[in-house]
């Protein structure tokens, strides 16, 4: 294939061209309570050209091999089209690579049968639908399994295959006309080994949702919070971790001065690494999908800001280093920034002296998912408790959380000792990243606006 | 096709192909630099068989391999989903009313001519980011199956964006413009976003207490969400759903109607649903009662019900319609117009705050109604008049309590970049959170 791909570069009059071509088998199994509703394996593929020409730069997708030349036509046309009517596109500099990476799998999805998969799913549904209030349950089985293949005109030439698998849903418990639901999700990017045996993860999530019942909503207010392991994870992914893309803050004057690097935003105590290099996380992989390699970059030290995540096109518009953080969802789109796996250093407190520091407030626990525009962020909470002198009093539910970057970054106090990165991902800005993986420690955070119902 | 559902069936199987064909061109301005150019041609085919009570499903991109994609549907029907429904047998229909042969030739050239027009009713705005876009496409989908059924949708549209963000913020206004052959650019609809974006440039902070709440078009996804979530057949299929006892009930204020009319609307009109059903106008709600659950084939089969053409592909995230098998799906609903213009439902603000966009409208217990959502941007409202954009705020509740409290609904929509055209709904003693 990379020999193919390689000819199709060949003859199109721009200054730089790319080619990526992707095959994608996905094997799903969904139930629906205790039905099956859906299963099976397929096998899709596509092409995304993009081309440099004049410093204009333009990406055509496509999906059938004989449409590639029309995809260069239209985008070596569409670079022309930019060219002199905005930035003048400059790609950093990079060394050409050819290679092929495998990924390290504990159990090759690709080697157990269908049959299989739906047992081990149906399994982990019939135990949340068989305990207390749970009425339903929506749980999948879900494998990704991309082959890419990516060749350039600087003669990189890279074959890489990335796998996540997942099981995951939500169980909904109902009582006395009140539904609660909760997310439970298990997975990663090693392979079957992190479906295994998890039969603890699923009572654990059908007992908060029945605990949910019984909670009250939580009255909308400004708290001081501490918020779990999980909930870090999408805190930092939300509030901080975008405004680390380049492309996210490049074209914003304001957010791109308040972000140079070398800024304190953060409280003393904030140190954040993206890390898409950590083995068998659900963000790994070796190239971007322009042929980069990954690296490890420190995003804050101390609450100073150290290091953004780039493109070739931001890196060299930035005047920073490439970072190898550009991908793509699939074979419908061209790479954007993405983050990978990023997490928030851990600190030296038990959880219990976390809570004892807290005081009065809320904790938090469990992303239930995120969004940011801007410097505002917001997450909701899947449940919570009411903290009184430092110790787990009622439990609530319905909470919503909004805060500014730059408030909330100085207003983070304290970590635990705890250190937990999600095993499923899922970011959607602009395409769906189900390799974003996230995580931290248990947090305290003063002044949280918490919109409550 | 044809031959594709002619394989499928002589392994003894009813099968129905489904397709999609979309081509599309996108140009895009930062303060009036191009940033960004784009094209896409994308084919999709998915292949549903039917046999013996269970069904299969595969799909592919291409077509190359024609018996990999029915063997893979085979291998799906051996692991046992349960149905009950057959294909539907709705003769031939071709719907090509809202296609313009004349956007197949549209590039980049014709994206940056609707930049430039907007460009010149943007050109006051020193203050923020202005962001322009432009673009068109076409789009087309082909329903066979076994019963007979030979559906054939094709549309075009031409779009122009405009996107003003406050300074210092990626919050802020969109006008979002489009037809079928020209982005139908309204002037007074753009200048009366940009002056409200104007008018909203400073920040105020609103702090915690109850007010009028207006939701615009542009975040009426955040309630449209719930509303379908609680009324879908697949909820009260599995007795989750919060409004399981009541049918024919008064559940939210007399002043709103949601109905479903996939036939109606200014783009994306579909006389047949993606399993073949024909569409029609149908209320979910009447003047605040509940009347009705939505059903794909399935869910209609299973409650002995008879479905109206609300059977589509894709969920609240959208996705490649090829990938996922027909859910039900209130793509097409909206609210029932009312009698105020949106100026009268202004003067009727005291002290409230429009919304003009959320964060978070995603988070919460959705099913269950609870919304709680940053406001991005809250437009802050004292006596009629926008005086700025709320600070760090939230606005919370539950759509059961919420929608009981509507006081006006507006007599008109603006096109926003979902596909119906809602009107602006106004709420009374919401609460709002703020720093």
């Amino acid at each position: 294939m990379l020999e193919n791909l390689q000819k199709m570069l060949l003859g199109s009059g721009a200054d730089y061209l790319d080619i990526r071509y992707e095959v994608k088998k996905t094997t799903k199994v969904v139930f629906a309570g205790k039905e099956l509703k859906e299963a099976g394996s397929n096998r899709t593929d596509g092409f995304v050209v993009r081309a440099l020409k004049d410093g204009g730069f333009s990406s055509v997708t496509v999906t059938k091999e004989s449409d590639v030349p029309e995809a260069v036509r239209l985008a070596v046309q569409g670079a022309s089209a930019m060219a002199g009517q905005g930035k003048n596109i400059v790609l950093a500099d990079v060394e050409s690579v050819v290679d092929s990476v495998e990924p390290d799998l504990h159990g090759d999805p690709a080697d157990v049968s269908l049959e299989d998969k739906i047992a081990l799913t149906e399994n982990y549904n019939k135990l949340m639908l068989t305990q207390k209030d749970i009425a339903n349950t929506n749980m999948a089985y879900s494998e990704v399994d991309r082959e890419k293949f990516f060749t350039s005109s600087e003669g990189t030439a890279i074959r890489e295959r990335v796998c996540t698998v997942s099981i995951a849903g939500e169980v909904i418990a109902r009582r006395d006309g009140v539904t609660q639901n909760v997310r439970a999700a298990i997975g990663g990017a090693n392979g079957m080994a992190a479906l295994m045996d998890r039969d603890d993860v699923f009572l654990k999530r059908a007992e908060i949702a029945s605990q949910l019942l019984d909670a009250e909503p939580v009255k909308g207010g400004t708290y001081d919070v501490v918020i779990n392991p999980s909930l870090t994870g999408v805190f930092i992914h939300e509030a901080f971790g975008h405004f680390s893309e380049a492309d996210l803050v490049e074209d914003n004057p304001v957010l791109r001065e308040k972000m140079s690097i070398g800024n304190k935003i953060g409280s003393d105590i904030v140190t954040i690494i993206a890390d898409t290099l950590i083995p068998n996380q659900v963000g790994y992989y070796k190239y971007d999908d322009e042929g980069v390699p990954v690296k490890t970059i420190p995003l804050m030290e101390n609450g100073v800001l150290t290091g953004r995540l780039h493109s070739r096109r931001t890196a060299s518009e930035f005047n920073e280093p490439i970072t190898g953080h550009c991908v793509a969802e699939d074979y419908g789109y061209p790479p954007i920034i993405r983050m990978g796996t990023i997490y928030l250093k851990k600190g030296e407190l038990t959880r219990e002296e976390l809570l004892g520091q807290l005081k009065d407030g809320l904790y938090l626990c469990d992303g239930k998912g995120g969004q940011t525009s801007g410097e505002n962020f917001t997450f909701g909470a899947q449940y919570g408790y009411v903290i009184k002198d430092g110790k787990i009093d009622r439990m609530v539910r319905d909470i919503n959380i909004m805060g500014n970057l730059f408030t909330t970054m100085k207003n983070i106090e304290a970590m635990d000792d705890t250190m937990k990165l999600s095993e499923r991902g899922g970011c959607g800005k602009g395409q769906l990243n189900i390799k974003s993986g996230y995580g931290g420690p248990s947090v305290l955070i003063r002044k949280m606006v918490v919109g409550g119902v | 096709m044809k031959k594709l559902l002619e394989i499928a069936a002589s392994h003894g199987c009813k099968a129905e192909v489904f397709s999609t064909r979309k081509k599309s061109v996108e140009m895009s301005t930062i303060n009036g630099a191009v940033n960004d150019v784009s094209a896409s041609i994308q084919f999709g085919v998915s292949l549903r068989i039917l046999k013996d009570g269970k069904q299969g499903f595969a799909y592919a991109k291409n077509l190359t391999d024609r018996e990999e994609l029915v063997q893979n549907a085979l291998a799906s029907l051996k692991a046992g989903v349960e149905i009950n429904f057959d294909f539907p047998a709705s003769g031939s229909v071709s719907f090509t009313e809202d296609y313009d042969e004349s956007v197949e030739k549209m590039g980049f050239a014709e994206a940056k001519e609707t930049i430039d027009k907007l460009k010149t009713m943007y050109s006051d705005v020193n203050e923020g980011v202005v962001s322009l876009a432009g673009g068109s496409g076409t789009s087309e989908i082909r329903i066979l199956n076994t019963s007979g059924s030979d559906l054939y949708h094709k549309d075009s549209s031409v779009f122009g964006v405009g996107s003003l963000m406050y300074p210092g913020t990626s919050s802020g206004l969109n006008s979002v413009f489009a037809g079928k052959s020209a982005a139908n650019i309204c002037e007074k609809d753009a200048l009366r976003t940009i002056d409200y974006f104007k008018s909203s440039i400073p920040e105020v902070e609103v702090g915690d207490s109850r007010m009028k709440v207006l939701f615009a078009p542009d975040s009426m996804y955040a309630l449209t969400w719930r509303l379908s979530a609680a009324s879908s057949a697949k909820a009260f299929y599995e007795k989750v759903s919060p409004l399981l006892d009541k049918k024919n009930q008064q559940v939210f204020s007399p002043l709103l109607s949601f109905v479903n009319n996939p036939t109606s609307g200014n783009l994306g009109r579909r006389v047949f649903d993606d399993e073949g059903i024909k569409t029609g106008e149908y209320a979910i709600f009447k003047n605040g009662v509940f009347t009705t659950p939505y059903y794909n084939l399935d869910y209609a089969s299973k409650m002995n019900e008879k479905p109206f053409g609300t059977g589509f592909r894709g969920g609240m995230w959208g996705g490649d319609k090829i990938s996922v098998t027909p859910s039900p799906s209130l793509a097409h609903a909206r609210f029932a117009y009312g009698e105020k213009s949106f100026e009268e439902m202004l003067s009727m603000i005291d002290r409230g705050v429009i919304v003009y966009g959320s964060l978070g409208a995603h988070s919460g217990n959705i099913l269950n109604g609870d919304l709680s959502i940053g406001l991005n941007p809250g437009l802050y409202v004292e006596n009629g008049k926008v005086v700025g954009r709320v600070k760090d705020a939230m606005m919370a509740g539950n759509i059961y309590s919420i929608l009981s409290n509507v006081i006006a609904v507006e007599n008109s929509a603006y096109y926003t970049d979902s596909i119906y055209d809602n009107p602006s709904i106004l709420i009374d003693d919401v609460s709002v959170v703020g720093s």
